[in-house]
């Protein structure tokens, strides 16, 4: 969660700034009145693709880059890739009002934008979705982790921490090493000293 | 500083640490999501992750949690002198130490397992520690596995002082414990406390808080009076809890910025009194007894001139003392039993009732049960009498009875004093249940309700014309018709003498149709 600290507040200074320095009056709006906008996002293999200009906005970063003005051409994402961005893409779009960023967004965007963008709760069509969503590989895993951290986006990070999180759950510590590709570091004696203070754990 | 660097590292070599590749954020992340016994474990992985769960965010110490995520069933409670969970305490004093002393604890719920190590200060020392985390803002202690009541502010040994509470601290729940504040010190930050079966030695258990705003009691024991005296305050609820002394203690209330005042089985309470409740929105006073064996209930005195909800359940008391008339009542519910009709004062079961009226006679919604009506029926002397104080804001009325003769004349007179009623909805009960709770010893007239036909049709001895039934009354609604005389004689009655009435659905247990049908 301290990922989640410090992101609201910088981002609402980053929202009302282009609102601070006002807009030149024939500037078109980031929305058209009735129809959707989509953007494009671009992978680091040049792969393309479009996005709703509102579900781009679960991701804090797109959401600043958005409202720094860059949504107009294709949007560079170096360090993801077309796989990875393909299935985040889905997800924003699957995500669609969930009430765990849609808060953040009202409480940003008090009129315009949003008006219409009324939470909902996550119905079991999602909660399938996001099961599915993280049956991967544990590589493809830890990509998507990378992703969720890079794009600052609260959904897709709680589902794969939490898929991360589940998958460790009841393993043994070697188990745990093995999963995350960790290398014992310590020296016979400390962890001898760590495992007698740790005995509980292997009750 | 130290996370810059922390990180530079971690990101500098993924091949050699896969998850620590990842950012700080994320393995925060998924540290916090693991249960407190298994993020601890990650100790054991490698030096980089010695002390990563020292920085936890959450922790939750708790016995039956612990043991579950080693798969084994939570042990019984200790014998004296054999303790049964050795390893939970041996975790206690590895993570209490390593996590107070950071300013990463937001969130900590400690619930000791045993009482045996109490003699050497485990626990008084687990407790320190606990409230030692300097951040934390929400806490809970939990002692329910004790036998006893664990004596929070009391046991503290001598020199050690009192408990110094951190000032981000804001949220407390205290479970199973006894609590007396001079064993900590004041709560400065404290804004929402929630007591569960905790015993009170003292008068005002929430002097020691002065930015307090919610205040929760379950189940607690209540040794003294029990006086809430807060500038503060706006939200109170107690919830069964009991003064322990036979003959009755009053709860007091005085808090100029209380909105909501819920009180709900409270027994061995003499009286109810709340004062200078100048922004009380919603009180709600639920089966409040005095003696709850012969039925009697609270003696309430009130003032709360911004009073927008109010509902009473239960008897009535000795005394009601009501002032500061509330002009803003919506919506009034109230379900009163009579009391004592065995000791001749049927006649303080009466006036009581018709004290409560008086004072929500501004009410605009109201909803009676049969025994309130049965108690206003034994006010009645004359045929076509109507209340002093009339409710002349009264639309919708409700009415949850088992029509029964004795609730007629307080019917009667209910609508003679709402002059501008417009909705009449009346659901009929089973007369058996609705008119008293199963655990409630007065007995109501019922051998009457056989007897319908030996006092003739009530509402012939309503002569004058109703006001409310000439001029304003639209709706009637009765539901769970069965067709009863009793319930076919009003039926026919509000048909018969409800000038503009509109509409009338009356639904029988299986169907439903016009009350039109009677004319």
């Amino acid at each position: 969660m301290s990922s989640g600290d410090s992101g609201p507040s910088s981002s609402k200074q980053l929202v009302q700034q282009p609102a601070a320095a006002g807009r030149s009056p024939n500037q078109p709006p980031l929305l058209g009145a009735g129809g959707r906008k989509v953007i494009v996002l671009k992978s680091g293999d040049e792969e393309e693709f479009e996005v709703d200009l509102l579900d781009a906005m679960q991701s804090r970063t797109l959401r600043r880059a958005i409202e720094d003005g860059c949504g107009d051409g294709p949007m560079p994402l170096p360090n993801l890739t077309g796989p990875v961005l393909a299935k985040v893409v889905e997800l924003f779009r699957r995500h669609r009002g969930d009430p765990r960023w849609a808060d953040e967004l009202q409480e940003t965007e008090k009129e315009g934008m949003f008006k219409d963008y009324a939470p909902q709760k996550p119905t079991a069509e999602v909660k399938g979705f996001d099961r599915e969503f993280v049956s991967v590989d544990r590589d493809a895993l830890f990509d998507l982790l990378r992703a969720a951290n890079f794009l600052e986006a609260p959904g897709l990070l709680d589902v794969t921490c939490d898929a991360a999180a589940d998958a460790v759950m009841n393993m043994t510590v070697e188990e745990v090493r093995e999963y995350f590709g960790l290398v014992n570091d310590y020296t016979p004696e400390e962890e001898a000293a760590l495992r007698k203070q740790h005995e509980w754990a292997f009750q | 500083m130290a996370e810059q660097q922390q990180r530079g590292v971690d990101e500098g070599d993924p091949a050699a640490d896969r998850l620590t590749g990842l950012p700080q954020a994320i393995w925060v992340h998924i540290l916090s999501l693991l249960p407190t016994r298994e993020a601890v474990a990650t100790g054991l992985l490698s030096r980089r992750w010695r002390r990563r769960w020292h920085h936890l965010p959450h922790l939750d110490l708790d016995p039956d949690a612990f043991y579950v995520a080693a798969g084994r069933p939570p042990p019984p409670p200790c014998g004296y002198g054999s303790c049964r969970t050795p390893d939970f305490a041996a975790f206690l004093d590895l993570v209490l130490p390593a996590c107070a002393v950071r300013r990463t604890v937001r969130r900590l719920a400690l619930r000791p397992a045993c009482q045996c190590r109490s003699s050497s200060g485990g626990i008084d020392r687990w407790v320190r520690l606990a409230m030692a985390a300097r951040r934390v803002e929400a806490a809970e202690l939990d002692f329910s596995r004790f036998s006893w009541a664990y004596d929070l502010g009391g046991s503290i040994p001598y020199g050690l002082g009192p408990v110094a509470v951190p000032e981000t601290l804001q949220e407390l729940k205290l479970v199973s414990c006894a609590f007396s504040t001079p064993g900590f010190g004041t709560f400065a930050g404290l804004k929402t406390l929630a007591l569960a079966s905790v015993t009170l030695h003292e008068g005002d258990p929430i002097s020691q808080c002065p930015l307090l705003e919610r205040l929760t009691m379950r189940d607690c024991k209540l040794q003294g009076t029990l006086e809430i005296l807060h500038a503060r305050l706006r939200r109170l609820e107690v919830e069964h809890c009991s003064f322990s002394s036979w003959s009755g203690a009053p709860m007091e209330v005085d808090a100029p910025d209380l909105e909501t005042l819920s009180v709900t089985g409270l027994l061995c309470c003499d009286a109810l009194v709340v004062r200078n409740a100048l922004r009380l929105r919603s009180l709600a006073v639920e089966n409040c007894f005095m003696r709850k064996e012969e039925g009697l209930g609270v003696s309430l005195q009130v003032e709360a001139p911004e009073l927008s909800a109010f509902r009473f359940v239960g008897s009535v008391g000795r005394e009601c003392s009501l002032c500061g008339g509330a002009g803003q009542l919506e919506n009034v519910e109230m379900e009163v039993y009579p009391w004592g009709d065995q000791m001749g004062t049927a006649h303080s079961s009466s006036s009581w009732i018709r004290e409560l009226l008086n004072w929500v006679s501004s009410a605009r919604t109201l909803t009676l049960s049969g025994g309130s009506l049965q108690c206003l029926s034994m006010e009645i002397d004359a045929p076509e009498m109507s209340l002093p104080n009339k409710f002349n804001n009264l639309k919708a009325l409700r009415l949850d009875v088992g029509l029964v003769p004795m609730e007629l004349p307080g019917m009667a007179c209910l609508l003679r004093s709402s002059p501008f009623l417009h909705t009449l909805s009346i659901s009929l009960g089973d007369q058996h249940t609705n008119n008293a709770s199963p655990d409630h010893p007065v007995n109501l007239h019922y051998e009457l309700q056989n007897l319908d036909q030996l006092y003739g049709d009530y509402w012939e001895t309503q002569e004058s014309p109703i006001s409310c039934l000439v001029h304003h009354l639209k709706r009637v609604e009765i539901k769970n018709y069965k067709g009863r005389q009793i319930e076919e004689e009003l039926a026919c009655f509000l048909a018969n003498n409800a000038m503009v009435l509109k509409e009338m659905p009356i639904s029988t247990p299986s169907t439903t149709f016009s009350g039109f049908d009677f004319l």
